[in-house]
């Protein structure tokens, strides 16, 4: 993605980016997400109704407020026509700017990243924002509206993301996954998904929540977290443990994603043990060697067979717990 | 050996000089009228490759020479171009192509097909106004023409040094390559030392790096991809198996329950983690495949480029700084060379010069006439003064009449050992700083022991030789032609 984008492609990353935002604020109730449907971005819960948001990106935030005004009295244009169409639960104005309506009093609300309901902004904003409302016929609902600032200005993308990675970070934390090395990723994966490209412009982008919430179970069992863990876990010598690594990742990845011997597995571990990370190393220590034959590893010497076992079956297990966590966490 | 008559055309017109077997005097009264020219010409017309003078493009005409060798032949020789020679004995007439042929047109002259002493016979007897009158042992006649003393002195006595001097050769070669190396490396040792970071990196390889590593990502992601592809077949095939196998089970309430991809645990997620790790190695596939595309472009854009100034003396830098050797390496082996270069020199110095009648012989009428001429008085010149590379000893007079006394002897020695009388030809014998006494003294030698030798002297003097034959240049050499 270009990352010196001029102010098109810059909207559009604000867009995706805001998309991220709401997206993990409300995950939990998260049905799918759509962008360019009714509004900039539709949320549809689980109970049917919408958080509908119109995002605005000002290239220059920081210096520029020549049209800050126009921008929020076209939100509430566009949010007032949407919200009639489906159920909304929440209508969000989210923008860059840090004086979004270029008024002094409201100003100090929106330093830094803020969520600011209509109800909390002082009298002179919200007769502005009442102003537009009373030149639209079938004006939205006051009290559903919150107006939030995103900061998102700058060439370089660890000022420009900052924001959205903490609510990345923040999100993970909030499901007990505090390991913050792939926040970028799935952040690169979102982005990705949600970025409306030149290619895909034209058309609207729907995200259901498997969509969205898979990628972070595939960044937490990422190899090299869940193999570092498995390395203290079961005590594996440094030298074994990175031969094994090197040689024989793709038989790991292969053993440990198939079905079969995943059931297998997941049923003999149930049986003994409940569901706990803990006692999972304990069952791998106490069983590896029931399944020897089940991986066809007959030909690889013996210590670094038991290795590639035991690594392989930790994988599986922690996979597993992290699956059920995750979805869990996110309601899924 | 006599030249007779020469005569030079340049289309329809032609001008001749005829010579006496005697003595011969190119005269002018004033400077700058042709004397030079002529002698030349003369030179030319015998095939020589000798250069004209401001006013007189040699190679623009036509030279007819006639010779009368030592034998009786009369000799013809035409000098058509540079490169052309028609020689004509009696009937016989042969095309020489010169420089190449320049021996076989000699051997007929000097009636010797020796190399060494035919490449240096023209130093015996001719002497130039410019250098001719330093000329002792070693160095340019005329031109490109060279004499030296060793290769003189190897040819009359039959000496064969053509193997050493190939080893001379092959390691001054050596020498030469190596001074060029040494200044490479000495190059290099700045780059070093300037450089660290300044230098650029051979931009040609760093991109090539970076493609290779990038199209070995690529490689990887993409057997991921199959990788995954296959697993999730395998599963997707499993799931359709459970589902078609229309299985039921009870639960422990005694509740029955038929088995479906949603109740079977885990395995719609091993389905869906899977679809979701496909789509994180496609991005980076995407990704991957992008900057694979820039950086070949980007290659391609700076193979078109590559010929600028900038590229070659970068290449260069990168070549130099890729070279394993140091200065220092360089400078030890040139030294090996220049210690085994002096041995061979000395090898063939005592080839020549040791025992060697010849060389016994040149010095003997070196000193006759020398003294004669009043040079040695002290008698310090020995055996070794005819090697001699010390020349700053003798000055303006004395050295003039050194160079005379040598090129007495070597004329003598040529007529002893080949029978050949050469001619003696002197550019302006009366130099700066000789004076009238000593020309003199000069020419009483030539009268006395030359007599059978033709003599050609061009000078703005007289000079007191018998029968003497004057050709007077008035105006432009050229003028009546």
């Amino acid at each position: 993605m270009d990352r010196s984008a001029t102010s098109v492609i810059l909207g559009f990353l604000f867009q995706a980016n805001a998309a991220i935002v709401l997206m993990l604020d409300n995950m939990k109730e998260l049905k799918s997400i759509r962008l360019e449907c009714n509004e900039d971005i539709d949320i549809e819960l689980n109970d049917g109704t919408y958080v509908l948001a119109q995002a605005k990106c000002v290239e220059k935030s920081s210096t520029d407020f020549a049209n800050v005004r126009a921008n929020a009295k076209k939100a509430m244009d566009s949010l007032s026509d949407g919200s009639h169409r489906v159920s909304a639960k929440e209508v969000i104005y989210i923008t860059n700017s840090p004086d979004p309506f270029k008024e002094s009093l409201s100003k100090n609300m929106f330093y830094g990243p803020s969520v600011v309901k209509y109800d909390e902004l002082p009298s002179i904003t919200q007769g502005l924002i009442s102003d537009y409302l009373s030149q639209i016929s079938q004006p939205l609902d006051k009290s559903k509206l919150t107006i939030r600032i995103l900061p998102f200005e700058g060439d370089d993308e660890r000022q420009r993301y900052k924001v959205v990675w903490n609510a990345i970070s923040d999100f993970l934390d909030d499901l007990g996954l505090n390991e913050s090395g792939f926040r970028k990723k799935l952040h690169n994966v979102w982005e990705g998904m949600l970025y409306r490209s030149g290619s895909k412009a034209d058309k609207d982008i729907t995200l259901g929540k498997k969509d969205i919430v898979w990628p972070i179970i595939v960044c937490v069992t990422g190899h090299d977290v869940l193999d570092r863990d498995a390395q203290y876990c079961m005590g594996l010598d440094d030298g074994v443990f990175e031969e094994i690594k090197s040689r024989y990742s793709e038989i790991i990845d292969y053993c440990s994603e198939r079905y079969e011997l995943v059931a297998k597995i997941i049923a003999d571990y149930s049986l003994i043990k409940r569901n706990d990370r803990d006692s999972i190393g304990g069952f791998i220590n106490d069983h590896w060697s029931d399944y020897i034959d089940n991986f066809g590893l007959d030909s690889i010497d013996e210590s670094i067979r038991c290795s590639l076992i035991k690594i392989i079956l930790y994988r599986i297990l922690v996979k597993r717990y992290a699956i059920d966590r995750i979805k869990k966490g996110v309601n899924l | 050996m006599i030249i007779n008559n020469i005569v030079i055309r340049m289309g329809l017109f032609e001008k001749a000089f005829t010579f006496s077997e005697k003595g011969n005097l190119i005269f002018s009264t004033g400077n700058s009228v042709g004397k030079t020219t002529l002698v030349r010409i003369i030179l030319y017309s015998l095939g020589y490759n000798v250069p004209g003078t401001k006013r007189f493009p040699i190679e623009k005409y036509e030279y007819e020479v006639h010779v009368t060798t030592d034998e009786g032949n009369l000799l013809k020789l035409i000098r058509q171009s540079s490169e052309i020679m028609v020689c004509r004995i009696g009937e016989t007439v042969n095309t020489y192509y010169l420089p190449e042929q320049i021996h076989q047109v000699h051997t007929l002259l000097y009636n010797t097909g020796d190399i060494n002493i035919l490449n240096n016979i023209l130093g015996a007897f001719y002497l130039d106004q410019e250098k001719g009158w330093t000329l002792l042992n070693r160095g340019r006649v005329i031109g490109s023409i060279h004499f030296n003393l060793e290769d003189f002195i190897q040819g009359l006595s039959g000496r064969d040094c053509s193997d050493l001097k190939k080893q001379k050769e092959w390691i001054e070669l050596e020498i030469a390559k190596y001074e060029q190396i040494s200044n490479v490396t000495k190059y290099k040792e700045t780059l070093e030392t300037v450089e660290g970071s300044l230098l650029r990196e051979n931009l040609d390889d760093e991109l090539d790096a970076q493609i290779k590593i990038k199209e070995i990502e690529l490689s990887n992601v993409r057997r991921e991809l199959s990788r995954i592809d296959r697993v999730l077949s395998n599963n997707k095939q499993f799931k359709k198996f459970v589902e078609g196998m229309n299985l039921m089970v009870e639960t422990p309430q005694g509740t029955p329950i038929r088995v479906t991809a949603d109740n079977v645990l885990g395995l719609n997620d091993s389905i869906e983690y899977l679809i979701a790790k496909r789509k994180f190695q496609s991005m980076e596939y995407v990704k991957l495949s992008k900057m694979v595309d820039q950086l070949r472009s980007k290659k391609k854009q700076d193979m078109s480029s590559l010929f600028s100034v900038q590229s070659i003396s970068d290449a260069f830098d990168e070549m130099v700084k890729k070279f394993p050797y140091g200065y220092l390496k360089i400078e030890e082996i040139k030294e090996n060379l220049k210690k085994q270069l002096t041995d061979i020199k000395k090898q063939i110095s005592d080839k020549t010069r040791s025992n060697n009648s010849v060389a016994n012989s040149l010095y003997a009428n070196v000193i006759k006439y020398a003294r004669e001429l009043g040079v040695d008085e002290d008698g310090s010149m020995n055996l070794n003064y005819l090697f001699t590379t010390n020349m700053k000893i003798l000055s303006g007079a004395l050295l003039h009449k050194t160079v005379f006394s040598f090129r007495l002897a070597y004329i003598l020695e040529i007529k002893k050992l080949l029978g050949v009388k050469l001619p003696i030809i002197l550019d302006s014998p009366s130099g700066k700083e000789i004076d009238s006494t000593n020309v003199r003294l000069m020419i009483n030698i030539l009268k006395r022991d030359f007599s059978g030798h033709q003599i050609i002297i061009a000078s703005i003097y007289e000079y007191d030789l018998p029968e003497i034959n004057r050709i007077v240049l008035r105006n432009r050499l050229l003028e009546d032609l």
